[in-house]
């Protein structure tokens, strides 16, 4: 018989290699512990089901049950060891050797396609999911827990924020959420919108004011902040790549999660100025509808503008928007539109504007 | 009986283990993280069978189905003390959960460690003989208890001998067929070593911390020894301070430069740099070595080791 082979085998018994002889077939490895095989004499028969193959440098080790107790091994150059190998392949079928054996590049393009899948369909896909399951009355439970972490380390102005208040409830700014403003005592020029229809206003943007409209402008432009979901999107958007880092990569490669991080923060950025963008344009449509002249929105970025002379990169409310200049610009061509139509002066507007303003 | 030197060496390649480390990154993002427990047994599967010592590889042969029922077990415990930990909170019984959450983590930690030992050593072979931990385990859950509270008492100067009282006692069960291996450090030379590493590496602007760590490297070798009757084996180790700046700051630079994408070639020329250094001599034929210790398959020590970050404590 020509497919008898000499191996070292590792009984399980004794550490002692011994030189046996080694036969096999389509089912299995038969091994006996002769000089000569004798059909006669009995043999011990290892399954391919449960054997691997253990390459270490230049030697096979061909492990003969799972617990790793038993085992043959030869040189890998033995002639007969590739068909050894792809019987042993063929009844084990194994998606991670197949694999394996591709090219290291081919798996990391594989690996890159894969991640990049994930990260869009994670970073899509739970948004999504949360904007669907979360109804506004919860946002706005969330919104008020939210705005209680905030302002319980500043300082409220509380005739302001009734001023403001009054002055906001003669607009129509949201049809779903209530909108509750607090006035922040604060130089900076900022505002913010929070879930469910909080807007948290700095006194200093109301000092940097002329007119009225500039105010509609930033109500208008906060309330679509509102009105489109925007925090509550960010929310649940570094929610979805914080549960990618921490439970698909945990534990693969620390540096991985750093690299997602960081495309994350890049990617959330581009995303918060296109939240951005729209605010903007929303905004303006609920300054016309109010009957008031759009041409607020851009009186407004000015003052922005002129304040990120004075003291770049000082002026929060601008960190994560689009660079000024071009939304000046927006806000002219939407106001280029309504140039012909005429806004009706607002005389209850104007005189709580100017309580405010005292 | 006679007088040996043994060869221990380690023959894996970066590319193979980055090439494992792809597929099982591939396949655990696949499967929406379910593929860990398996990714883990391919990984130590291949850096245990790429060591070799005299002639014969060591071998992995855990499972990742095993490491997924004990992932199962780990986490199922973990809700557990979670959902009573929540309870006593909601019951404003404040003082009660957090002393729950001490003393459950006083117990989980010894326990995960204890478990972790029995199924790593149990699913080890070389030569086809199994290694085993004996360690008791209300024994190792004292000894644990004991050196947290006189570490806390003692505002930390008795880490060092809670330490060397823990590596000793985990060591001193470890068996490979009927060899058992021992450790002889103690806490006071370690304590001393700690001090002496610490205020010259301060005192020379951190050059000193490769030799620091080359101290350290060499007492947990050379206090370890492997005995078989009356036949022995030692261990000793040749790296230098140098040697050992050598590894840190190549494996530091090659990880900056390549954000991290090296970590495989790391992984590798550490082990590579470890098994190179060990010096091993004695009497034991272990030719003669016989099977003895029993399987053992639940990973729930494993994977709750996991959980706590642990790492694997030797």
């Amino acid at each position: 018989m020509k497919h008898i082979h000499e191996v070292i085998f590792f009984d399980g018994r004794q550490a002692l290699g011994q030189t046996v002889l080694m036969y096999f077939n389509e089912t299995g490895i038969s091994i006996q512990q002769s000089d000569v095989w004798d059909a006669n004499r009995p043999v011990l028969f290892f399954a391919y089901s449960d054997c691997a193959v253990q390459m270490v440098a230049d030697k096979a080790h061909v492990m003969l049950n799972k617990k790793g107790t038993q085992y043959m091994t030869l040189p890998a150059n033995s002639f007969w060891f590739p068909e050894l190998q792809a019987m042993l392949n063929r009844s084990n079928p194994n998606l991670f050797a197949r694999l394996f054996r591709l090219n290291a590049f081919v798996l990391l393009a594989l690996t890159i396609i894969v991640l990049a899948g994930a990260y869009l369909g994670f970073t899509r896909l739970i948004p999504m999911a949360g904007l669907r399951l979360i109804t506004p009355e919860q946002e706005m439970k969330l919104g008020e827990q939210f705005q209680k972490a905030f302002l319980s380390g500043e300082a409220v102005d509380s005739l302001k924020t009734k001023q403001l208040q009054s002055f906001a409830s003669t607009l129509q700014l949201s049809k779903t959420y209530p909108i509750h403003i607090t006035v922040v005592k604060n130089t900076e020029l900022n505002a913010f919108a929070l879930p469910g229809g909080h807007i948290v206003v700095y006194s200093g943007i109301i000092h940097a004011m002329k007119d009225a409209d500039e105010m509609v402008a930033l109500l208008g432009h906060e309330s679509a902040h509102v009105n489109g979901r925007h925090s509550l999107r960010s929310v649940l958007r570094s929610a979805a790549t914080g549960i990618l880092v921490s439970v698909v990569l945990n534990d693969v490669s620390g540096i991985l999660a750093v690299v997602i991080d960081n495309a994350s923060m890049l990617h959330s950025l581009s995303y918060s100025r296109s939240m951005e963008e729209a605010a903007d344009e929303n905004g303006m449509q609920t300054m016309v509808q109010n009957g008031i002249n759009p041409l607020g929105m851009k009186k407004l970025m000015l003052h922005f503008k002129s304040a990120e002379a004075a003291m770049p990169g000082n002026y929060s409310f601008l960190s994560s928007h689009p660079d000024t200049d071009s939304r000046i610009k927006h806000a002219d061509q939407f106001a280029a539109t309504h140039k012909n139509s005429s806004f009706a002066p607002k005389p209850v507007l104007d005189s709580l504007w100017l309580r405010l303003k005292d | 009986m006679e007088y040996n030197k043994y060869i221990i060496s380690f023959r894996g390649n970066g590319l193979d283990y980055f090439k494992i480390q792809l597929v099982n990154i591939l396949l655990t993002m696949v499967t929406l993280g379910l593929y860990y427990p398996w990714a883990k047994a391919r990984s130590l599967n291949y850096l245990y069978g790429q060591t070799v010592f005299e002639g014969q590889p060591f071998v992995f042969s855990g499972t990742g189905a095993e490491m997924f029922k004990g992932f199962i077990k780990a986490f199922a415990l973990l809700v557990l003390f979670y959902a009573s930990l929540v309870v006593c909170i909601l019951n404003r019984a404040e003082v009660t959960g957090v002393l729950l959450l001490y003393g459950c983590l006083l117990l989980v930690m010894p326990l995960s460690i204890h478990g972790s030992y029995r199924y790593r050593f149990a699913k080890t072979t070389w030569s086809g003989i199994r290694f085993g931990y004996t360690g008791d385990k209300w024994a190792f859950v004292r000894l644990f208890i004991k050196g947290v509270f006189l570490s806390i008492l003692t505002l930390g100067i008795y880490s060092p001998w809670f330490l060397m009282n823990m590596r000793r006692y985990l060591i001193c069960n470890i068996r490979i067929g009927d060899a058992r291996f021992a450790y002889k450090g103690v806490g006071s030379e370690y304590f001393l070593l700690t001090i002496k590493g610490y205020f010259l590496t301060v005192f020379t602007l951190g050059i000193y911390y490769f030799w620091w760590q080359k101290e350290l490297f060499a007492y947990y070798v050379e206090n370890m020894r492997l005995t078989r009757n009356e036949e022995t084996m030692l261990f000793r180790t040749n790296a230098t301070g140098g040697d050992f700046a050598g590894l840190i700051i190549v494996n530091l630079l090659l990880f900056i430069f390549t954000l991290g994408l090296a970590t495989p070639w790391i992984v590798v020329r550490t082990l590579d740099f470890v098994m190179q250094h060990i010096v091993m001599d004695g009497t034991i034929e272990f030719d003669l070595l016989r099977q003895e210790q029993t399987d053992y398959s639940d990973a729930t020590g494993e994977d709750m080791s996991d959980f706590f970050d642990f790492g694997f404590v030797i």
